[in-house]
Order: structure tokens, then C-alpha cells, then sequence
């Protein structure tokens, strides 16, 4: 006979025996259950999603690039190629302003002798053009002493904490040290350097002090040695305040312009006053010397090359000695811009047409007759001579006129008569 | 009635401080804890250093100074080689750390004093004996530390970086001395 038993322990003998029977299939009804919440967990939330699937798409991503390089490049050029196409615009982009800006407003004279230099050694023009305008900006200049890493001016193109600036000077000193520690004091070299990305640190020690110039962009050539330049002439401006240095940054404030001016490296500067006024000398000086040169060329020109004699016109005289009749020359009345220098003729001679004996006669002048010597050559003068038949002139052998209205010396003249 | 002039700026001085002490003695949580601070503790295990700043007003031939200590908190676990004392150059203090639940950690100190004091003699430094809070029965200093410091020539502050007991009152002493004050009674 089966005992009565109650409902409580009837139902406790029915859970005991379902969990003989389907005990281990309850459980993993669970687990499934936890896991498929989780999963819906999951699906729901973005972030949870994204970080479950992110470790199996950089693996799928990763083979698939390793498998099918080329279908790869070919599904993400339309994406890289344009981005790199719009860096490479916005590159040039920077480039040409750059190049514009220097035209509109630069002047360096250490520009031009550095590009004289390098055509000298062979560089091509464009490639000195393109160097010399590649974009570039300084955006910090730390003043750092050099022994303790104590901050003394920070110039900066954005504001920055003076906190931050402190604290980055003294990390670049042990930086600094710890580079010159780490590769042995025996080598004189120092850190000069420090490049992340675009950027870089360009570092210059002088004797009590270091500049930290962070630059961006591609320097300009000689802004190394401008900054050891500009760097020995603060320490030499106040020797006395660095070799003391106590920590007050206030001696050294008439240092701070100087060390600003690090700023506008590399940037298009307006022409200044002195400058004007050089480029003026200089443009006037040429146009001096312009004028100069030709007025000297016309002058010589004029010289070798004199006008051509005007035909000669004849003219018929009732002149009794001799009987024929006499050939002027009619000369127009343009005065000689300097006086001719004087003499007479000695005897009665015909000028000549020519400097050679027996060429025909273009004129008559008698003896004692004040002529105007024009040009000599040879033994032979170009005179010319006044009288009431008008203005004449011709070639005369030399010793036929006596300089300076000399007395005449009648001397028979046989080649010429 | 005229307008009221503003006060003049205080002077400012800014002074390289080195935090000296053996491995694990509290150097960098004593820096942590008052200090402005913008890198990470890592740069200590990797340069050997990390940088950070602190500021204290101290009262000056009764004018107002103010002191930026930019404190070089060294790495302590090598010994006093060529790279330390590149980094000891141009300190114009330090403060010597050393933890009060170990003896040992003072050994090192006096050869760090030395150091420091080789490059710059009259360099003014502070004793931290720091980790107060672990002491077994608070009080005063234990015997042995109140005679380091006397050897070392220097105050002697008790402190504890995790409750932040005598820690501005060290760096403020140390900024008193930096620019020649008078000291303020020893706490010690």
C-alpha cells in the first residue's frame, strides 16, 4: 500500500526526480540563457557591440589585406587616393602662398647670397627657389638656463600656461642631459634636435643658456646659424646677468624683443625704414649712372664719327685775284660749342677738299687771313676761314697758319700754290 | 578719498630643487602630493627624472617673494652615478627623503648631501622622513633620524605623503631658505 503523502512533499519528490532526469539539460538551459542575454545585451548597446566584434574585424581586416592585396587597394583608392590628392593640394596650396607672400614683401640680402652660393655650386635655380619657400612657421622659443633648466623667457605664438612652459624647459634640460650622459661626455657633440611628426625642437646651447625653438615645417637655410647668432649676441649683451643667474627672470626682461623676433622667422616681413631708404640710393645711383654712361657714349660717338660736310655750293664772285670763280662752302649757322682755337695764314693758300696735296680747292684765303683751326691730321689743318664772300672751309697744310695770330712769315708753300 | 594703489607684484624667483632619497621611500608621492604636475610618473623609470613645479609665497625683508620650485624628482634606485649628477647641476635646493618604517633608507642621503654639496657648498636642503603614518606609536622622531639630520646639518621634517602631515611646511622652509629668509622654528 503506497502511503498518502502531502502536496509539499509530492512536489518535492516531482523536482527530485526531474532533476535526475533532466538535471544537466536545466543547467545548460541556463548558460544559454545568460550567454543569449548577454548577447542581446550586446546587440543593443552600440559601445558594447563595437568593442566585441573590433578585435575579430582587425583580424579579418588584417588577413584580408595579407590574401587580396591588390583587390584591397583597389576597393580603398577611391577613398586614400582622394585624401591624399586633397593633402598633397593643401600642401602646394601652402607652398604657393608662401612663395607669394615672399615675393609681395620679402627682402633678405643673406637669401640672395645663400642662392648665389648654391648656383655656384651647382644647384638648379628652381630647386634653390623651392627650398628656400617650403612652408615653415616657429610657433615657441624657450630661453632656458642652461645649467639649472630654469625658464627665463618663453615667446609663443598661441597662449600657453607658464606652468606648463616651466616644467617643459626643465624636462628638456634632463632630456637634454641625460642624451649627453647616455652617449658619453667624451664626444663634443650635443642633442640639437628633437622631431615628432611635422614639428621638431631645434636646440642651440651657448654658453650659460639653450634656445628651444619647436618649428614647423622645414626651415629655412641659414636659421641655424641665425639662432646661434642671435643667441651669442643676448649672452654677450648681458653677460654679467646669465654668469649670476639667480632665478629672477625680470634682469633679464630687455632680452625678451630680441628673442620675440625668433617669431617671425621664415615669415614675410615688411621692407623697414633702412631698407627704403637703401633700395632708393640704390635706384637713384643707377639712374645717376645711367645718364652718366650715356651722355660719356654720345659725347665719344659725336667725337669719332663728325657730321658730313653739306655739298659745297658755288657761288659766282667778281673777285679779281684770281680770275676763276670761287667755290664756297655755306655752312649753317650752328655755333661750335667750344671756341675753335685761332691762327692766320702765313701766305695766300686754297683750301682744300681733301688733306692731300692737289685736291681740288674749295676755297681762298689770303695771307694774314684769321682762320678757325677745327681739326688737325696729319700735317694737314681743317680751318675755316670768314670774309665778305661769307664763311669757307677747307684743308691747308700746317705750316701754312701760324697759331695764335702769329705775324705771318711769308713762306712759300710749292705743294700748295 | 584716492583710489587704492594695487599691491606690486612679488618678486619672483624661480629655483631647481632635487628630491633625493632611495628607492621607495615616498619621493614622488611627497612631489604628487602638492604640486602641479602635467607628465607622467613614467618618465622617472625611463630618463631617470620627472619635473614638476611648486609655489610658495615667503615673506622676505618684510615684502612678499615668491618661489617656483621646479622640483627634478630622481629616479632612487641606482646608485650616485654620472647621470645623477648631471641631473644635480644648477640645484639651488634639495630635499633628502628617507622612510621612517626603514632605517637603511638614510644610508644613501649623506651621499647625496655630499654630492649636491660638492657642486654647490651652501645649497640649503630639508629632511623629509617621510611615511609617518606607519610609525607604531605616533610621536616624535626616532632617535636615529634626529641624529642623521644633525649630522647632515639640516631641518628635519616629518611627513607623510598619504595625509599630506608637514608637507607644505617642508617645501615652504625649503622656499624660506632658497631666498635667504629666516627659517621658521625647527618642527623637529
Amino acid at each position: 500500500m503506497t502511503p498518502v503523502r502531502s502536496e509539499p512533499e509530492r512536489r518535492e519528490s516531482i523536482d527530485a526526480l526531474r532533476q535526475i532526469l533532466v538535471g544537466r539539460e536545466h543547467a545548460l538551459l541556463g548558460e544559454i540563457e545568460t550567454r543569449l542575454t548577454s548577447v542581446e545585451h550586446q546587440l543593443g548597446d552600440e559601445e558594447a557591440l563595437a568593442g566585441a566584434i573590433t578585435p575579430l574585424m582587425h583580424t579579418a581586416i588584417r588577413r584580408q589585406i595579407h590574401d587580396a592585396r591588390d583587390e584591397m587597394i583597389e576597393a580603398l583608392y577611391p577613398i586614400i587616393g582622394a585624401l591624399i590628392g586633397r593633402s598633397v593640394g593643401e600642401a602646394m596650396r601652402d607652398l604657393a602662398r608662401q612663395v607669394d607672400a615672399r615675393v609681395r614683401h620679402g627682402f633678405d640680402p643673406r637669401l640672395w647670397w645663400w642662392r648665389l652660393r648654391a648656383r655656384v655650386g651647382g644647384v638648379p635655380g628652381d630647386a634653390i627657389g623651392l627650398r628656400a619657400y617650403l612652408p615653415f612657421q616657429v610657433t615657441d622659443v624657450f630661453f632656458i638656463h642652461r645649467e639649472s633648466g630654469l625658464l627665463i623667457h618663453h615667446a609663443a605664438r598661441r597662449e600657453q600656461a607658464t606652468e606648463d612652459s616651466e616644467i617643459l624647459s626643465g624636462m628638456l634640460t634632463a632630456i637634454r642631459d641625460f642624451v649627453h650622459d647616455a652617449f658619453g661626455s667624451a664626444a663634443e657633440g650635443q642633442l640639437d634636435e628633437i622631431q615628432y611628426g611635422r614639428q621638431h625642437i631645434v636646440l642651440e646651447a651657448g654658453r650659460f643658456t639653450f634656445l628651444a625653438v619647436v618649428v614647423d615645417g622645414i626651415e629655412p637655410p641659414a636659421f641655424r646659424a641665425d639662432l646661434r647668432e642671435l643667441l651669442q649676441a643676448v649672452e654677450r649683451d648681458h653677460t654679467a646677468a646669465l654668469r649670476n643667474y639667480a632665478g629672477n627672470a625680470a634682469v633679464l626682461a630687455p632680452a625678451q624683443p630680441t628673442l620675440e623676433s625668433v617669431l617671425a622667422t621664415g615669415q614675410p616681413r615688411p621692407l623697414t625704414r633702412q631698407q627704403k631708404l637703401l633700395l632708393a640710393g640704390l635706384a637713384g645711383f643707377a639712374v645717376i649712372a645711367v645718364l652718366g654712361l650715356g651722355s660719356i657714349a654720345v659725347l665719344t660717338w659725336r667725337a669719332l664719327n663728325p657730321p658730313p660736310l653739306p655739298a659745297p655750293l658755288i657761288i659766282a664772285a667778281p673777285t679779281p685775284v684770281p680770275p676763276t670763280p670761287v667755290v664756297l662752302t655755306v655752312l649753317p649757322p650752328t655755333p661750335p660749342p667750344t671756341p675753335a682755337p685761332l691762327g692766320s695764314m702765313r701766305s695766300d693758300y686754297w683750301l682744300r677738299e681733301r688733306p692731300v696735296a692737289g685736291a681740288p680747292a674749295v676755297a681762298f684765303a689770303r695771307s694774314g687771313q684769321a682762320v678757325e683751326i677745327l681739326r688737325r691730321q696729319g700735317d694737314w689743318l681743317l680751318v675755316r676761314r670768314t670774309a665778305a664772300d661769307g664763311t669757307a672751309q677747307g684743308w691747308v697744310a700746317a705750316k701754312g697758319v701760324a697759331d695764335g695770330g702769329a705775324p705771318k712769315t711769308p713762306t712759300a708753300l710749292p705743294d700748295n700754290d | 578719498m584716492p583710489d587704492a594703489q594695487p599691491p606690486p607684484p612679488p618678486t619672483a624667483y624661480s629655483k631647481k630643487v632635487c628630491i633625493l632619497g632611495d628607492f621607495a621611500v615616498g619621493k614622488t608621492s611627497l612631489v604628487r602630493r602638492f604640486v602641479y604636475d602635467r607628465f607622467d610618473d613614467k618618465y622617472i623609470s625611463t630618463i631617470g627624472v620627472k619635473v614638476s613645479r611648486k609655489v610658495v609665497v615667503v615673506a622676505q625683508a618684510g615684502e612678499l617673494t615668491e618661489v617656483v620650485m621646479l622640483l627634478w624628482d630622481l629616479a632612487g634606485s641606482e646608485a650616485f652615478n654620472q647621470i645623477r649628477t648631471s641631473y644635480l647641476r644648477g640645484a639651488a635646493g634639495a630635499i633628502l627623503v628617507c622612510d621612517l618604517t626603514r632605517p637603511e633608507t638614510l644610508a644613501c642621503l649623506s651621499v647625496y648631501a655630499d654630492g649636491l654639496r660638492s657642486l654647490a657648498p651652501d645649497v640649503p636642503m630639508v629632511l623629509a622622513a617621510n611615511k609617518r603614518d606607519l610609525l607604531p606609536v605616533p610621536g616624535g622622531a626616532p632617535e636615529w633620524v634626529a641624529e642623521a639630520a644633525d649630522r647632515l646639518a639640516v631641518p628635519l621634517y616629518l611627513s607623510s605623503a598619504r595625509l599630506g602631515d608637514e608637507v607644505e611646511a617642508l617645501f615652504r622652509h625649503l622656499g624660506q631658505m632658497l631666498v635667504g629668509a629666516t627659517a621658521p622654528d625647527d618642527p623637529g
